[in-house]
């Protein structure tokens, strides 16, 4: 075994020149092993028999071995029998696995252990590895869209490396956070941001999981407390297997482009209507001025990606190895931004003796992030054009240039005579450095030991490591020069250093009294630790751009913040899985979680969970049933914590320096004051949710249908409780609010052909819907979370409230005070009928929760070739158009979309685009509520297959293209978009953010 | 054996992190209330935060806008949210401020900076007593912060009418909600709070600190807030007593009142002011850039304006010419390259724009400049004095010798004798008028005269054609968002 150990590792270095080390054999033998019915196997594992030589078996059941007459071979595969093959004179052989009798069928993972799929009696969903990475991607959570009922991922920007959200059965929480729970290989770490941020998910190569289980409802995720009322996705990563070793590189490389461009005025219409707006001739002649500059084309670019990833697993039944390291480099459609990531995994299992284990699982990343500033929150004009490089790009003026004529970058402050200098050039904009590089290693050590027969004690160690570092820097030379002054130039460095450590003692027992009863306890003590600190340092008025932030001593101006916090969490935990004839099944699960974020008077939580599940396929009165092949119903109920919306020291009565500072004798001073009210109530957020769920296959398993049912209930939710301002503070966190989602989800999968043609489709649909149940304590019924959407009691989170638009205010109507309006403006309803246009004339008017979600994906193969398509949809949600508040609206000195060429005026009374003459804004009205629905293309492959040949196990080539086409009616870059990235209460709402890509891929797989 | 030595060793390591584990919370980078106010340094630094508020609401500056825009003499450049105080179109939820992102320019401001001042100050009065430290700058800075508490309950009634007076720190959530008192009471809080400062210790101009306030500032704060609660013998008491301290004098050019560059000199006369800087970090005011001609027009003004911000023509024709005080206003300006722009081409809303030079900075920092927004000068206490002396004497010599100090100053003839009493107060808040603009005193004697009916609708133009105020806008909507969340307190009558 040593021997091959060495071996992989000289075929790691000398990859080049694998031919020599293989030719060294017998002769060839080729195979292939199926299932009974002649389904191919991949990954068995052939071994000759008291040998370290062996190979594996390709996605197509297909093997090839050096071999001699005598050798036998020992075929394994997991779920089904060894057998043994004599080779003698055979130079081709047809293997068929029957399944195994003892392992009864697959395994899923579940909390703190492993569940065979049948004795589940929770709602948990598992992704394969190869449905994961389908399609390019950074972030394991983008493999998972719309794979899964009941899980919804919003890609919030296209940014390489971007943020997405995860919503597990609806958004259960309102300030505290939304997303799932997630455990790489046991280490338990969490994602969020916002829309610039990174996603710290993207720091965790998806080429490495072998699987992902979804525990949706509360008996699945019970066992993980506190923390697990928004699901909880377990990532098992790839580990080492005895058998033979298998060397496989994997690599794609490709190109992306945008999707679309938002059309803009050109300079002859730009020019004219600036001419129509400051009523003067700036331009003499705009007509002669043409097309001008689009800057979009400026700023979007043909961009590639590419990932590479050299894998080894093998091990004999004592130790057992998988490592890989991988490179992913994407750029981003936008110039500048990148994301690029090099990783390593180390998964190692060794067995001291027969009864006692250990292991590790080491995951290191290094990730660096290029981003550009794309998304803005303002709904001000300002912010708008200066924020965001898109609304840079929208709002430059076509007559304007890029560059001066030596090149250097032209600030339009220093063009037309300063006309335009509050906006800015989006070339400048892309000059801002903004990276941050992130260095992660995750740690996982275990040892196991069997104690008595059946009782099994495993104690694991983790370790989450994280540091960053951002580094910013916003040049003097993008600043025009009239506006340069003392304080131009700014830059920072800020840095934060994240460690978790995580202990766990788990202790199981298995007992079968009988061949009738079936009993397994599972116990565990746990203990974690997170630290966090960081310094910010900022400067500005930097003498110029030579040094970049990477001196902030030169700067005239600095400002340092630095913190540090810690907190800690203390479990306990039980599980009893009780099963009766492998019919009945009943599972129990409480946890009690302790944290110190926890106000004082309640310090520990107690969240329990009961699940039963009724095999009935197992019923003699179906017996007879030939079409039935399986058929279960499940139920479940229980009560999950969610305290990820609280930050240490929440609850607690503090002073800090929270920016309040005066001048005294011309002296800046920082003051020193209470940031709050105390609150020694401050605990979890409490779902309760119950789960009926039902399992049938049909036909031999061909046909099979999972339908699960539920309602959750989610009390004391975190809230921001409006404290009137005489008290002086705004808010007060607590446990003031509550919340329901309830939902429908179907999945269904067919082989519809098995054969030389092999079909299979699946599909799946989620129907949720929430509600608001109580705010504040009851102290309000509605509240604007934006200026535009609400939260209101009786409606579901995110629902759009303002005025109603009713075209635009003609010539001779009398147009209402109260909200700014003018001829040849939007006109809104005064829906009271009092005159006046006042907060009494907003409604709700629209809601960004989509009806449905979807997903359907078919796989088709034949002979060696393979095509797949994967499409995900969205229906019924409604998006608020903010980009058209600033690019609709004819106030000057920006650009502004096409469709204004079509403005009013007492010539043109058109109903729909304001006219020149304005000044103010636009009303936030249902104007800019659109429909979001969409199917969208996520991918399209087409691979082929290679025999094997000498040495190679499996070549498979491929070429995919992804979100190739979107069927949407919405006008903006992309129906999948929010600019508040992963917020509860503002949802849907489009103020340009980074859009995604379509991109064309070409990938090779070679198994050796 | 050796198992289970290893065995041994997987348990002790479990046990050692479980008795580690303790569930109270260790914080570094904050500091728990019990622990602050008992160092010099802590209460220093406790009491800027109760200074902040000021320059809170100086930004926008709600503290004087709210004022000029709803008066006589200014008017803002309409856009949403500014527009709504000169039309009198605002709501209780201050609607168009609040979705123009204009909260920081309306009534709204000044209600949540003054009761987080409150606060601020609370905790000092509370928690100071028992620092150990020096006792006279201990008497001080609680003597500071009775005179900040004063000043933010003067800026709620002036603006409010009837408010919560709150005089205990928010410890706990039921301490937290105060109901309403009625403004009898809140100026009764006002005086005693004045008192105590009285009797701090407070060092007088010019030992006192740049920024803080002087032992005459809080009499001259006394004066003001007793003129406002009609308390004319107080008010005229304490108006004399700055006076006669013969601390503070009226400078010889009203002009050197304003300029940023003689700031310091200027404190002869501002006894007590925002004091704004432009350097980063710094906190400065927008007055500057909202009355600067467009697209930073006028070196002169400041490097970054927006034309935002002018006088009424009617108000600019009000001025005897020969008054000093009209310098400050102007009707033209020098631009970039040192021509005249005309009056027409001032601004695009209207031909008559006048431009206000209170707050020009030719040195400032893009938009932040360091002049500083004065709160009381010597020239209000001549004034104060002139009012209250004729409410009680009628227009007496005294009365006369009062308002002639600020005539003189301003280069006008004495007031001519032989006024009658009414006539004579009306004299007096005439030159409050011309001596105070875009200071954001103006609406407030004209709502506590009740003369806001009459003279706010006289004062329009092409921009603001017809302004209709009504009775109910003599004080400000408390913020529907106060009233939300206080089960205590219930709107004025007046907006219900």
């Amino acid at each position: 075994m040593k021997q091959k150990f060495l071996f992989s590792i000289l075929l790691l270095a000398c990859m080049v020149q694998w031919p020599y080390f293989l030719l060294a054999q017998g002769r060839l033998l080729k195979g292939r092993v199926t299932t009974p019915t002649g389904a191919p196997l991949d990954g068995v594992s052939i071994m000759i028999k008291n040998s370290a030589k062996g190979t594996f078996t390709n996605v197509s059941g297909e093997f090839l071995i050096s071999v001699s007459a005598n050798d036998v071979l020992v075929i394994s595969a997991t779920g089904y029998a060894n057998k043994e093959v004599d080779v003698n004179n055979q130079t081709n052989v047809s293997v068929q696995l029957a399944a195994s009798n003892t392992e009864l069928g697959e395994v899923v993972v579940v909390g703190y252990g492993t569940q065979r799929r049948k004795e589940t009696t929770g709602s948990i969903v598992s992704i394969k590895a190869a449905d994961l990475t389908q399609t390019p991607i950074a972030n394991v959570a983008q493999g998972i869209q719309a794979r899964v009922p009941g899980v919804q991922i919003n890609q919030n920007s296209g940014a390489p490396g971007g943020n997405v959200s995860v919503r597990i059965r609806g958004t259960n929480s309102i300030t505290g956070t939304s997303e799932p729970l997630y455990v790489v290989d046991g280490i338990q770490i969490s994602n969020g941001g916002g829309i610039n941020d990174v996603s710290p998910l993207s720091t965790i190569n998806p080429n490495d999981i072998e699987s992902v289980e979804i525990l949706k409802d509360a008996s699945a995720s019970a066992i993980y407390g506190a923390r697990a009322a928004n699901g909880v996705v377990l990532i098992t990563t790839k580990r080492g297997k005895s058998g033979a070793t298998r060397v496989t590189i994997d690599s794609y490389m490709g190109v992306q482009k945008v999707t679309k461009t938002l059309p803009t005025l050109n300079a002859a219409e730009f020019a004219t209507l600036e001419n129509e707006v400051f009523r003067n001739n700036f331009y003499p002649d705009p007509k002669t001025l043409g097309e001008g500059v689009n800057w979009q084309n400026e700023i979007f670019r043909e961009a590639p990606i590419q990932n590479h990833q050299l894998s080894v697993t093998g091990g004999n039944e004592k130790t057992q190895l998988a490592l890989s390291v991988n490179y992913f480099n994407q750029d981003g459609i936008i110039i500048k931004s990148n994301f690029k990531r090099y990783s390593y995994r180390l998964n190692l299992d060794h067995r001291i003796s027969e009864k006692i284990k250990i292991g590790t699982s080491i995951l290191g990343s290094y990730s660096i992030n290029s981003g550009i500033l794309t998304g803005s929150q303002s709904q001000g004009d300002g912010p708008a054009v200066t924020g965001s490089i898109l609304g840079a790009a929208i709002g430059a003026p076509p007559t304007l240039k890029a560059y001066k004529p030596d090149g250097s970058l032209f600030p339009f402050g220093e063009q037309a005579n300063g006309q335009y200098r509050e906006v800015a050039n989006p070339l400048g904009l892309a000059e801002i450095l903004n990276q941050t590089a992130i260095n992660r290693t995750l740690v996982n050590l275990y040892g196991e030991a069997t104690l008595l027969k059946g009782l099994t004690y495993r104690a694991s160690f983790n370790v989450d490591l994280q540091n960053s570092l951002n580094d910013f820097y916003s040049p003097r030379y993008i600043i025009n020069r009239n506006d340069l002054n003392d304080n131009s130039g700014s830059g920072a460095k800020n840095s934060s250093y994240a460690t978790s450590l995580l202990h766990e003692s788990i202790l199981t027992y298995i007992s079968s009294f009988s061949d009738i009863h079936r009993l397994k306890f599972t116990g565990v003590y746990a203990t974690q630790k997170e630290m966090f600190r960081f310094n910010n340092i900022f400067a500005s008025g930097f003498p110029n751009d030579a040094t970049t932030n990477e001196a902030v001593q030169l700067a005239l101006n600095r400002t340092v913040n630095s913190g540090r916090n810690k907190q800690l969490l203390e479990s306990v935990m039980g599980r009893i899985n009780y099963g009766y004839k492998e019919k009945y099944l009943l599972d129990l699960t409480a946890r009690v979680d302790g944290s110190s974020k926890f106000g004082v008077n309640n310090k520990y939580g107690f969240f329990p969970a009961v699940s039963a599940a009724w095999r009935i396929i197992d019923e003699p009165f179906v017996q007879n049933i030939s079409w039935l092949s399986d058929l279960k119903l499940r139920a479940s109920y229980g009560i999950t914590g969610n305290a990820g919306g609280i930050s240490p020291y929440q609850s607690l009565s503090t002073v800090a320096s929270t920016g309040s500072d005066y001048q005294i004798n011309h002296l800046y001073t920082t003051g020193i004051n209470p940031t709050g009210i105390a609150n020694p109530d401050l605990r979890w957020e409490k779902s309760a949710q119950a789960n009926i769920g039902l399992d049938i296959s049909l036909l031999s398993n061909r046909l099979s249908f999972v339908v699960d049912v539920y309602h959750k209930t989610t009390n004391d939710l975190l809230y921001i409780k409006t404290l009137p301002l005489s008290s002086g503070y705004s808010s007060i966190t607590g446990n003031f609010a509550s919340l329901e989602n309830k939902g429908i989800e179907f999945a269904a999968n067919a082989a519809i052909l098995e054969g030389k043609v092999k079909w299979n489709v699946s599909a799946n649909l989620t129907i949720n819907r929430n509600k608001v149940l109580g705010l504040d304590g009851g102290v309000t019924n509605e509240r604007f979370i934006t200026n535009y959407t609400i939260l209101k009691v009786g409606e579901p989170l995110g629902m759009f409230k303002n005025f109603v638009f009713d075209g635009i205010n003609q010539t001779g109507q009398t147009i209402l005070a109260g909200y700014d309006g003018r001829l040849g403006g939007h006109r809104v309803k005064d829906l009271n009928g009092d005159n006046i246009i006042s907060s009494a004339d907003q409604t709700i008017t629209g809601n960004p929760n989509p009806n449905f979600i979807f997903g359907f994906s078919t796989n088709l193969s034949w002979k060696r070739f393979d095509f797949s398509t994967f499409f995900a949809g969205s229906q019924g949600n409604d998006i608020y158009n903010l980009s058209l508040l600033a690019f609709e609206n004819p106030l000057g000195q920006r650009n502004l979309f096409k469709q204004v060429t079509d403005r009013w005026t007492p010539s043109n009374p058109n109903n729909q685009y304001a006219s020149a003459a304005q000044g103010g804004r636009l009303p936030l009205s249902n104007y800019f509520v659109e429909d979001g629905s969409y199917l969208r293309c996520k991918n399209v492959t087409l691979g082929y297959r290679f025999a094997p040949i000498k040495g190679i196990n499996g070549i498979r080539i491929y070429v995919s293209a992804n979100n190739l086409f979107t069927i949407t009616n919405y006008s903006g870059f992309d129906p999948e978009v929010n600019t508040f990235a992963g917020s509860n209460t503002a949802i849907g709402i489009d103020n340009l953010v980074y859009p995604q890509a379509r991109s064309i891929l070409g990938g090779v797989q070679i198994t050796f | 054996m050796k198992r289970i030595q290893f065995l041994t060793l997987f348990i002790a390591s479990t046990l050692l992190l479980l008795s580690c584990s303790k569930l109270d919370e260790t914080i570094y980078s904050s500091i728990y209330t019990e622990e602050f106010y008992k160092t010099a340094l802590d209460a220093e630094k406790g009491l800027i935060a109760a200074y902040d508020p000021i320059a809170d609401m100086s930004g926008g500056p709600a503290m004087t806008i709210v004022s000029d825009f709803s008066a006589d003499q200014t008017y803002p450049r309409p856009v949403v949210g500014r527009n709504t105080l000169t039309l009198f179109s605002y709501d209780p939820q201050y609607t168009a401020q609040t979705s123009a992102g204009r909260i920081f320019e309306s009534p709204q401001q000044i209600w949540s900076a003054c009761y987080d001042g409150i606060e601020k100050a609370n905790w000092i009065i509370e928690r100071v007593p028992n620092a150990s430290m020096d006792e006279n700058r201990k008497k001080q800075i609680i003597g500071e912060a009775y005179f900040l508490r004063a000043f933010y309950h003067w800026m709620i009634t002036k603006n409010f009418g009837d408010a919560p007076v709150k005089i205990k720190a928010s410890i706990t959530e039921v301490e937290a909600i105060v109901g309403k008192s009625t403004k009898a009471d809140v100026y009764k809080q006002i005086y005693s709070d004045l008192d105590q400062a009285l009797a701090a210790n407070l060092n007088s101009y010019p030992a006192v600190d740049k920024g803080r306030p002087s032992r005459e500032a809080v009499n001259a704060l006394y004066a003001k807030a007793a003129l406002y609660n009609e308390d004319w013998a107080k008010a005229l008491q304490k108006a004399q007593e700055v006076i006669t301290s013969g601390k503070y004098i009226l400078m010889a050019d009203v002009r050197d009142v304003y300029r940023y560059d003689k700031e310091d000199i200027a404190r002869i006369e501002n006894i007590w002011a925002f004091e704004a800087e432009s350097f980063s970090p710094g906190r400065q005011h927008q007055l500057m850039s909202l009355m600067g001609p467009t697209g930073s027009g006028a070196p002169e003004y400041g490097k970054t304006t927006f034309g935002s911000m002018f006088a009424y023509q009617s108000f600019f024709d009000s001025f005897d010419p020969n008054d000093k005080r009209r310098l400050l206003l102007d009707t033209n300006y020098l631009d970039r390259n040192g021509r005249v722009i005309p009056q027409r081409a001032i601004t695009p809303i209207t031909p008559k724009g006048v431009l206000i030079k209170k707050y020009q900075d030719a040195n400032s920092v893009g938009g932040a400049t360091s002049t500083n927004i004065p709160i009381l000068r010597i020239a209000d206490m001549y004034l104060v004095a002139a009012e209250a002396e004729a409410k009680i004497n009628g227009a007496t010599a005294p009365a006369y010798t009062f308002i002639n100090a600020v005539r003189t100053r301003a280069g006008l003839p004495g007031l001519a004798t032989g006024l009658g009493k009414d006539a004579f107060i009306n004299a007096v808040l005439q030159e409050r008028s011309w001596e105070f603009f875009a200071e954001g005193d103006r609406w407030y004697d004209l709502t506590r005269t009740g003369k806001f009916l009459t003279e706010v609708p006289k004062a329009v133009n092409n921009v603001f054609p017809t302004r209709t105020v009504l009775a109910k806008h003599k004080y400000f909507p408390i913020p529907q968002i106060e009233i939300n969340a206080n089960p205590k307190l219930e709107q004025n009558p007046d907006w219900k």
